[in-house]
């Protein structure tokens, strides 16, 4: 049980930063888990241990770079089995969230990128796809390849991107799920610049994990 | 009528304006906001047509100062027809903006602007093709060489038509939008736009936000990225029709170097180290001229003049005041924009963003805030007008305070003036360094305690180009100009006031009132204090008083190095000057100006006192 109370402290932190909202502290943090204080402390100090989630020293609690990745891979899981449930088996929106927020912390990454092929190939309820444009690929799957990972001078396209709250000026640039960029140039930390509709674009090492791509 | 110029950044908008309405141009406040517009006017027909040149944005949508900025003018509706500049070498990038541009059902016209550039990249479109897809006039122009741009206001006053091109959206998002729009009193792209999030009427957010949840269920992507999605893909379409492509995009050699940790890093602190230098060579010697001559000119025929007292001091006031801005603007704003005006143009400033934006993580901003702080060390005005381009509240705040410490031009000259050449020039280089630490601990404790999400950067990189002299020189004195109109009026107010103040004896009473502190804690004699104060006016002018107070220009004889040394570092993190405590009310408002003067002003006494600490017990 303590590693999924642990997946669901960053799951909702994750929801939490989505939302655009400053971090919680304790209280809030059980307030929206719908738990008491008591149960989540040994979640919390184990996640701090290993470095998953940061304590501040005025009681808010933040998620780190590495917890960040792992809540990402959380919300997918509970994105493909929701929608495996919803979409396939037919069961009502908020059910299938409930059996997926059971079942997320227990299924293995295989099972999940399996499960996510197997919805994709299958299309939403066999309804056509209008054209690249209108139905990315990408319903769910876990993100293998993130921008970041991409050597200079190759081809991607874009699959998914982790929208924070903060990529409308990424849409607009062009880098939209569908769209095909080129790596131009990497500095070290991993900032790069991609061209993507004939114009050259910076972004930052956390822009670019958060955008997920496919090899072209 | 009333004609607006919308625009991506960097294809050419505000030459096309500047070359329309000459140099005349107005800058003014936009009525009813506190935001700075190009406003001009152009004789057609007898008529008078205004223009408005509106700041480059990717999207009418979007939380960007910018973007809220053209929202606001467009809704508005003042505007009786829209001038869309697109890049024809980025057509399909471009038609973006068009497209939303064409939901507001504004008549408009499309400029197919660097089109000579499209021609040697061997990029040919067929503009009558594109006229009779989109259902408005276009017009293809280089601004550079002057091409098609006379055509442009006719053509806009009387050929702009609302377009008939219409974005076709994912059936979730249409079925969407018209159950809002059927809803709630509103038009498209308010529907739209609350479908992602954005708006004003809480209650229409609401009942977007329940219908955009399902829409997001359903596609597993935000709303977000579906309209950019189908927007993009619109323009393709149509781009494809029109546009034969060139050669594919060749990477510039030049770029590589300037994209590099090495030799671009190196580069990067080269030139702005050499326009520094530049900068500083050349305003000190034009500053010392132009500051003598107003004092012959205008101070000594006032004091020859045999006024009234108080009439003398007003007249004195106003003329100091008048010297103030000029000693700042001419000499050191005037060269420094026109440098960074030629970065700009040459879109160097965007590289240097890229290459920077690590280190500005670690102080709570991004790479973009490099420019305002390279513009701080020219000037704290004219970086405080450039930190309207960041792109979070936030990140806004946490460079006012970093702009504001970063050591102008004015600061550094008090620091030689007075340190080096009365102390020492280690004492003045460690001064220097000592700054440029409190900005750097200032950024890494505001970026630990700022409220808000830090934004990473996405940036685009202005494509290298040999910028033209002319339009260097015109952004430069544009920018000077608004100088003027924000600063010029607050300084002969504050001036005056100070005046009327020394004309009561109220500033001897302070003097007189400060003088236990200033002698036990900070060690130094109350006339610098009143020196300090008069810093406030111009920053150059504590030196400057102080000499007067003192009644010698040799320091040395009246002041302990220790009491000069405190004198200079106290007179450095001091409130900083009235122009940018103007400027920074318009840009972040009251709250933050107060805290900054606060925040400074702690650091000052703070740092003095120290000083005076150490040395006694020592």
């Amino acid at each position: 049980m303590e590693t999924s109370c642990g997946e669901d402290i960053l799951e909702v932190l994750l929801c939490n930063e989505y939302e655009g909202r400053s971090p919680p502290d304790r209280g809030q943090l059980a307030h929206l888990l719908g738990k008491e204080l008591e149960e989540i402390t040994g979640s919390l100090v184990e996640l701090s241990g290993s470095g998953a989630v940061t304590l501040h020293s005025d009681g808010t609690i933040a998620l780190s770079m590495s917890g960040r990745t792992d809540a990402r891979r959380v919300v997918q899981r509970h994105r493909v089995l929701q929608r495996f449930f919803y979409e396939m088996l037919g069961m009502a929106p908020d059910k299938a969230s409930r059996e997926a927020c059971i079942l997320e912390h227990n299924i293995s990454d295989e099972a999940i990128t399996r499960l996510g092929n197997y919805i994709q190939g299958a299309g939403p309820r066999g309804k056509e796809r209008p054209g690249a444009y209108h139905n990315p690929p990408l319903p769910g799957t876990p993100c293998r390849t993130p921008l970041l990972t991409c050597e200079v001078g190759v081809t991607v396209r874009v699959a998914g991107i982790f929208d924070m709250g903060n990529i409308h000026r990424l849409l607009d640039l062009g880098i939209v799920p569908g769209e095909e960029v080129v790596i131009r140039r990497k500095l070290g930390n991993g900032a790069m610049v991609v061209e993507v509709k004939g114009c050259e674009v910076a972004i930052s090492p956390g822009v670019a994990d958060s955008i997920c791509v496919e090899k072209t | 009528m009333h004609l607006a110029l919308l625009g991506n950044p960097n294809v050419g908008k505000s030459l096309i304006f500047n070359s329309l309405t000459g140099l005349g141009a107005l800058v003014s406040n936009y009525p009813g906001t506190t935001v700075v517009l190009s406003q001009g006017s152009v004789c057609y027909q007898h008529e008078m047509v205004t223009l408005t040149d509106l700041p480059g944005v990717y999207s009418l949508e979007g939380r960007s100062g910018e973007e809220e900025i053209v929202r606001q003018f467009l809704t508005r509706g003042d505007a009786d027809a829209l001038i869309c500049v697109l890049d024809a070498t980025h057509l399909e990038r471009n038609l973006y903006l068009f497209l939303q541009a064409t939901e507001l059902a504004v008549p408009v016209v499309l400029v197919l602007n660097m089109i000579d550039e499209a021609e040697r990249a061997g990029i040919s479109i067929d503009t009558d093709l594109l006229r009779s897809l989109l259902g408005v006039p276009v017009i293809a122009t280089s601004a550079r060489d002057g091409r098609n741009i006379a055509a442009i206001v006719p053509v806009a006053c009387s050929d702009a038509r609302t377009s008939y091109i219409m974005v076709h959206y994912d059936t979730h998002i249409e079925a969407a939008v018209a159950a809002l729009t059927g809803i709630y009193p509103i038009v498209r792209p308010t529907a739209i736009r609350a479908l992602q999030g954005e708006g004003e009427d809480p209650e229409l957010l609401d009942s977007a936000a329940s219908l955009a949840k399902e829409i997001e269920g359903a596609h597993f992507m935000t709303t977000a990225q579906i309209v950019a999605a189908n927007r993009h893909h619109c323009a393709r379409t149509i781009t494809s029709q029109v546009e034969r492509k060139g050669s594919p995009h060749k990477d510039v050699r030049v770029d590589a170097l300037f994209t590099t940790a090495f030799p671009g890093i190196p580069i990067l602190i080269g030139i702005l180290g050499g326009i520094l230098l530049a900068v500083f060579l050349i305003g000190t010697a034009i500053e010392r001229v132009l500051v003598g001559a107003m004092s012959v000119l205008l101070l000594d025929p006032i004091s020859s003049l045999d006024l009234p007292p108080l009439l003398h001091q007003v007249a004195v006031s106003i003329v100091l005041a008048i010297q103030a801005g000029f000693g700042i603007a001419l000499p050191f704003i005037l060269p420094f924009f026109i440098f960074v005006s030629f970065l700009e143009d040459s879109g160097y400033l965007t590289r240097a963003a890229f290459l920077t934006d690590r280190a500005m993580h670690r102080l709570g901003l991004h790479g973009q805030a490099i420019i305002p702080l390279v513009l701080g060390l020219g000037c704290n005005v004219p970086a405080l007008m450039s930190i309207g381009t960041l792109p979070s509240r936030r990140e806004r705040v946490i460079a006012s305070f970093l702009v504001t410490l970063v050591p102008c031009s004015a600061r550094t000259v008090i620091i030689a003036g007075v340190l080096a050449a009365f102390v020492g020039i280690i004492p003045a280089l460690v001064t220097y360094l000592l700054v440029l630490i409190v900005v750097v601990l200032t950024g890494l404790f505001l970026s630990r305690v700022a409220r808000g999400v830090q934004f990473g950067l996405i940036l685009e990189m202005a494509p290298l180009r040999w910028p033209d002299p002319r339009d260097a020189l015109t952004k430069a004195w544009m920018r000077v100009r608004e100088f003027f109109i924000i600063a010029m009026p607050l300084l002969i107010a504050s001036s005056i006031v100070l005046g009327l103040l020394h004309y009561l004896g109220l500033i001897k009473a302070f003097q007189d009132l400060i003088a236990p502190f200033s002698t036990v804690v900070l060690g130094i004699p109350p006339y610098a204090i009143t020196a300090l104060i008069f810093g406030i006016l111009r920053k150059e002018m504590a030196p400057e008083t102080l000499f007067i107070l003192a009644g010698t220009p040799d320091l040395a004889a009246v002041m302990t190095p220790v009491q000069i040394t405190t004198f200079a570092v106290m007179s450095v993190l001091f409130i900083p000057c009235i122009s940018t405590l103007a400027v920074l009310v318009r840009q972040s408002g009251l709250k933050v100006t107060l805290l900054v003067s606060f925040y400074t002003l702690t650091l000052g006494v703070l740092a003095g006192a120290a000083i005076h600490l150490i040395t006694t017990l020592i």
